[in-house]
């Protein structure tokens, strides 16, 4: 009796006149979204070969340890063929050096803000919007388009159980929609192994983990509508309702949420920040000129009264100490002035967090916005990438900058700039070239951390719990509903 | 006859559940866009003005203009950018300037904050181009094969009623009764702008209904499409599927392949390469000033007061002939690339242009003034800046060198006096203005011209299609 | 006042519909097509209706060949189609309105419906309910109150009175004789034979798109009609004629 309605369902699906069409488009769609994917990824990755080998030689044609920067560029990776996330939209390199600080800069659509205009596609965005529109267009009038029809009640007519009726139901349109839809996944695949992107073990693992987050998605949705459709008696109603339903989860909740965090844990600008830290490090600064000003008249009101020799002698004997006293007083205005920058930065990095965690909290009201999270995290293209670059970055620098510094002193005196001297004699000016330039095999090379995939997976794991939370009650929704449901034409 | 037909149509939709649905969620939705958009506007005002007082506070207390190496200009938001966000948030808002030489623009919103790029803003160009355009196929997906499928076409035609009569009738009918009533909360809106604290211009006005002119026109063209195919089919389930397949397509797809296939079509030169470019050059001239500073020989007996002088001399000589050269040589590298950029513009948006999707996002942020336009102003306001910043620069200091310039301060005397701060007042102040009214709306004509033209065509289309139309 | 010319209907899939059919309806007659299904009454009454092109032969609504001027011609014809289908958004007195508008008829007042809505046997009642609440019998009364309140010269009815109890069918037949009284022409389409003989001047019969038979009231007076259809049905009368 079972495998009767099932394979009616099924058939339904795969012989209704809504499936070819469909299926064709939605089929060209992933393809193409996956091929335009490989293709943005190819392209980043030529432009990030350039650009490091730029800075190679940039680097390798220095004479100089002295005051050596360099640039560190984000290095693509495939996974964001299937989801770009905010891949774009944050800076592609930041500067290395003692001058600049770690700041990612220059996004990609910044640059070329022509391919903001009207921003990405890539498979994520399909299963997103176009395939969970298809889902709920399959499954509108799932149950109640049936008691339109007559059949309902006629099928009904024979010995058969509710439950079996609702569950051939879910799991017939299950099957109708979703395997067919994984053929030209598995197919995109395919061309990305033909293509030669390298995807490493990890990156499967997350691309499998992907393909199940989406497969999810897509399920919910066909549960949503068959749900729907079990509450309703008439598919015209339960069709408006779920496109209503549909344009707030897709379009509207996820942007919502994320405005009303904003504006709920308003965070400072950059420019507020370091207006706080320059006002302190002011403050600082002009206590310590006070400082010296005290010091130096107190050193004045000693030698005073001594002889212009005995003054002399008593400097001489003194400097020492006294530097050391001033340079120790600076140095401690310059900690407090790190402390303070640092508070303040962890404090904005701390209120960050907090409207984030908000953010993904109210937008989670809706399922896209849940998917959208888990399979950024999946593919690393998450909003929290920034942060995750700049630290490694920060790293880096450090290593980076020790290593140039270790290199300067061995070298000496390879004075790169010019100097000038002035006596009664003349100007002389000497530009102290080095005859070679540094040999920079050695120099440290940015890579970022190891990603252990069991990470990857843990911080997607709340939002595909939520997911398979809510296609369950979904699931349970449509059983119960059902189960007194008005059968009568 | 047609006036009849139009009154039904009113009566028959705004008495609809449909219509109370759809034009509740519109109306709440688009009150919440003007919402919103005045508070982004004003959060991104206090923003700037907090970078602005920034920026003046590090120059505080600087004692000569010299040293003033790290002043900034701010793009200034406008309202209608909170309104239409276009590229607003994604091109660079900041440039750090210098009295020569380059200026680039960084500090995207996007980048400063990349939780908002996770599901981007709320705007008006987003609810006109997808969810009024999705209405507005709710509405008419039906409009002549349902009344076919209920059976009132074949009553309405056994009378004397012309065939295009029925069909202006409908078309009218359903565009009034959807754009009317959806000018209440749009007209509110505007109306939330100055109650809520946000003074718009004459003009900003003009443009923002101009845009919502050009909204309303975009759904216009959907009521032809969904007319057109709702003619070109006999029932409503297909019409619905075909609409929604090419709704899909028209709003979501042409419009980004459009323009990641001109990407791959026309190779704009990488950043990357012109910045490394341009600093070899650099480097290279620099090697050779060096040569000739240290060749300098002060002329016999000279005082050492007279020796640095003509030093100085040589050096800001030479530094002013080279930061020519670069400022020529970038010149040249930088027009290669936007004449690159221009080609892939102009492929990009050609393509793109196929959908009414495109065409009508292409008018609305040329009228607010977000469109790629909003780089290239940009960029050019601050180059007129850069000009009256060196000029102002020069007199101060006596040179106008790009940033990285070897500065020699020699002082004169003994220098007991008191070092007076420099007058902030006296720094030239960023004035941004918006291209005129008539620029912007040149630049939105073409677009809008083309929308009414898809729209016309369609309906054409559709009376064509209607004459051979089977009513039974 | 209505007349077929030589009606020729011949679908695009090659199906004859109509066979050179030929009548003519005087005004104040009610002309009465029996015929099983596919027999081609509707597609008959469909060709006066400029629903669809005749093939050949023309049909004609007081001298005016339909399908060259097909909005005078419809300005002279009311129709009742088999099932009558409305509105369903909209009250009876509504759908009353708008199409006595669109039949060229603006004078009609609120009253004038519920009057023309109680004359079809309407119950008070129902005139404000919105047309999705209505059973099939309300709705054809409905149509029936659109084609009076249209007034035209000439009323088509095609199968009007399928799925209507007894006591509706004849209250119906009552309705159409007094409008035949009024002057009207009235051509329908039935498959009733006793309510045909009951009402009709002339019955014709058609069959596979030929009207195989024609009789007036009189001649019928001393045949019967359900023997003559029966015959005609099994192909009897045509090998009797043979």
């Amino acid at each position: 009796m079972f495998r009767t309605l099932l394979e009616k369902e099924l058939k339904n699906v795969l012989f209704g006149p809504k499936f070819p069409g469909t299926f064709i488009i939605c089929s060209l769609l992933i393809l193409v979204s996956i091929i335009i994917g490989i293709q943005d990824y190819k392209a980043s990755v030529r432009s990030y070969d350039a650009a490091i080998r730029l800075e190679d030689q940039v680097l390798s044609e220095r004479y100089s340890w002295r005051s050596l920067g360099t640039r560190v560029y984000r290095k693509p990776d495939p996974m964001h063929i299937f989801v770009s996330g905010v891949t774009h939209d944050i800076g592609r390199f930041s500067p290395v050096s003692e001058m600049e600080s770690v700041r990612l800069q220059r996004s990609h659509y910044s640059e070329d803000p022509i391919f903001a205009v009207f921003r990405f596609f890539d498979l994520s965005f399909i299963y997103q919007v176009v395939l969970s529109l298809f889902a709920v267009l399959f499954t509108f009038n799932a149950v109640n388009g049936e008691r339109e029809q007559g059949t309902l009640q006629l099928i009904f007519s024979n010995a058969v159980s509710r439950t079996q009726y609702i569950a051939a139901k879910y799991i017939g349109s299950w099957l109708g929609l979703v395997v067919p839809l994984l053929i030209p996944v598995l197919a995109g695949m395919l061309v990305v192994i033909a293509s030669g992107v390298p995807v490493t073990g990890n990156h499967w693992a997350a691309i499998g983990a992907f393909i199940g987050v989406s497969t999810l998605y897509f399920s919910f949705f066909i549960a949503l509508g068959i749900f729907v459709s079990a509450c309703t008696r008439h598919s015209a109603v339960s069709f408006l309702g779920l496109l209503m339903v549909w344009v707030f989860f897709v379009l509207i909740i996820p942007r919502l949420g994320m405005m009303t965090a904003g504006r709920m844990i308003p965070v400072p600008s950059i420019a507020e920040i370091d207006g706080r830290i320059d006002a302190f490090s002011d403050e600082r600064w002009d206590s310590y000129m006070e400082y010296l000003n005290d010091v130096f008249r107190q050193r004045n009101t000693i030698t005073e009264g001594m002889s212009e020799a005995e003054r002399q002698a008593y400097r001489d004997e003194h400097l020492w100490d006294w530097t050391e006293e001033t340079d120790k007083a600076r140095k401690a205005v310059q900690t407090d002035i790190a402390a303070f920058t640092k508070t303040v930065e962890d404090e904005l990095r701390l209120k960050k967090a907090a409207q984030e965690e908000l953010a993904f909290l109210l937008a989670r009201f809706s399922p896209v916005s849940s998917y959208q999270l888990a399979s950024m995290q999946l593919a690393g293209t998450h909003s929290g990438m920034k942060e995750t670059y700049e630290r490694e970055i920060a790293r880096y620098k450090e290593e980076f900058l020790a290593y140039s510094a270790k290199k300067a002193e061995e070298s000496g005196n390879d004075r790169a700039g010019f100097s000038i001297s002035v006596s009664s004699g003349g100007l002389s000016f000497s530009s102290g070239q080095p005859e070679n330039t540094i040999d920079t095999a050695d120099v440290p090379r940015f890579s970022s951390a190891a990603i252990h995939i069991s990470d990857v997976f843990r911080a997607a794991l709340s939002d595909f719990i939520i997911l398979l939370l809510l296609t369950a009650v979904m699931l349970s929704g449509g059983f119960f509903v059902f189960l007194r449901y008005d059968v009568r034409t | 006859m047609i006036t009849l037909i139009i009154k039904k149509e009113l009566k028959e939709i705004i008495g609809s559940t449909k219509f109370a649905v759809s034009f509740g969620v519109c109306a709440v939705l688009i009150l919440l866009t003007f919402f919103v958009g005045v508070q982004n506007h004003k959060m991104n005002v206090s923003r700037y003005e907090a970078a602005r007082a920034q920026n003046l506070r590090k120059m505080e207390g600087l004692t000569d203009w010299m040293r003033v190496n790290d002043h900034r200009i701010f793009l200034p938001p406008k309202p209608l950018e909170s309104l239409v966000n276009g590229i607003s948030n994604d091109i660079g808002r900041t440039i750090e300037m210098s009295g020569r030489g380059e200026l680039t623009a960084e500090h995207s919103r996007y980048n400063e904050d990349p939780v908002f790029a996770v599901f981007r803003f709320l705007d008006l160009q987003f609810v006109f181009t997808i969810v009024l355009s999705l209405f507005a196929i709710l509405f008419a997906y039906d409009a002549v094969n349902g009344e076919k499928e209920r059976g009132t076409l074949k009553l309405q035609f056994s009378n004397a009623l012309p065939r295009s009569t029925y069909l202006l009738g409908k078309w009218i009918g359903s565009f009034s009764a959807v754009a009317v009533p959806l000018m209440i909360p749009i007209l509110l809106g505007c109306l939330m702008l100055p109650l809520m604290g946000v003074q718009l211009t004459g003009e900003e006005y003009v443009r923002l209904f101009l845009i919502i002119g050009a909204g309303l026109l975009y759904f216009g063209f959907f009521l032809s499409l969904s007319l057109f195919v709702s003619v070109m089919t006999h029932r409503s389930a297909t019409s619905f599927l075909v609409l929604l397949i090419s709704w899909i397509f028209i709003v979501l797809i042409i419009p980004r392949s459009a323009v990641l296939l001109a990407g791959r079509a026309v190779a704009v030169p990488s950043v990357d390469e012109l910045s490394h470019q341009k600093s070899q050059y650099r480097a290279q001239l620099w090697r050779e000033d060096r040569e000739a500073m240290s060749s300098y020989k002060a002329p016999e007996g000279a005082s050492t007061q007279e020796v640095v002088q003509g030093f100085t001399r040589l050096m800001s000589e030479l530094s002013e002939k080279r930061d020519d050269n670069i400022d020529e040589f970038n010149a040249r590298l930088n027009e290669g690339r936007t004449m690159k950029q221009r080609q892939q513009e102009q492929l990009a948006f050609g393509l793109s242009r196929i959908s009414p999707g495109a065409v009508f996002s292409l008018a609305a942020t040329y009228l607010a003034n977000t469109s790629l336009e909003l780089k290239s102003h940009f960029s050019s306001e601050a180059a007129g800046y850069q000009k009256t910043y060196g000029q102002f620069k020069k007199e101060k200091t006596g040179m106008n060198q790009s940033s990285g310039m070897v500065v020699m301060a020699v002082r004169v005397g003994d220098g007991e006096e008191e070092e007076k701060p420099i007058d902030l007042d006296e720094l030239p102040t960023f004035m941004y203005s918006e291209p005129p009214l008539g620029e912007l709306v040149n630049r939105a004509l073409f677009d809008v011209v083309l929308l009414v033209l898809y729209t016309v065509l369609l309906l054409a289309g559709s009376f064509v299609a209607f004459i051979r139309y089977d009513v039974r | 006042m209505l007349e077929a010319v030589d009606l020729t209907k011949r679908y695009e899939d090659g199906h004859l519909a109509l066979d050179h059919v030929n009548f003519s309806i005087n005004p104040g007659e009610i002309f009465m097509l029996l015929g099983a299904n596919g027999a081609g009454k509707t597609t008959a009454i469909n060709i006066f209706l400029n629903f669809i092109d005749p093939t050949d032969g023309e049909a004609r609504v007081n001298g005016i060949t339909v399908h060259k001027a097909p909005l005078e011609a419809k300005q002279r014809l009311a129709y009742v189609s088999e099932n009558v289908m409305l509105y369903p958004g909209f009250t009876a007195v509504q759908n009353l309105d708008f199409f006595a508008r669109l039949g060229g008829r603006t004078g009609y007042t609120k009253d004038d419906y519920r009057d023309v809505l109680r004359r079809v046997g309407l119950q008070e009642e129902s005139h404000d309910n919105k047309l999705k609440t209505f059973s099939k019998g309300m709705r054809q009364k409905c149509g029936i109150a659109i084609a009076i309140l249209k007034d035209a010269p000439a009323i088509l009815l095609d199968e009007p009175t399928s799925g209507l109890d007894p006591k509706a069918g004849h209250e119906f037949i009552d309705l159409l004789l007094k409008l035949k009284d009024e002057g009207k022409t009235i051509l329908m389409s039935s498959h009733d034979i006793f309510r045909a003989k009951a009402a009709a001047d002339v019955v014709g019969i058609m069959k596979e798109g030929r009207l195989v038979m024609k009789r007036t009231r009189k001649e019928l007076e001393h045949e019967s009609l359900e023997k003559l259809y029966l015959d005609y049905m099994s192909g009897l009368a045509e090998l009797r004629r043979a």
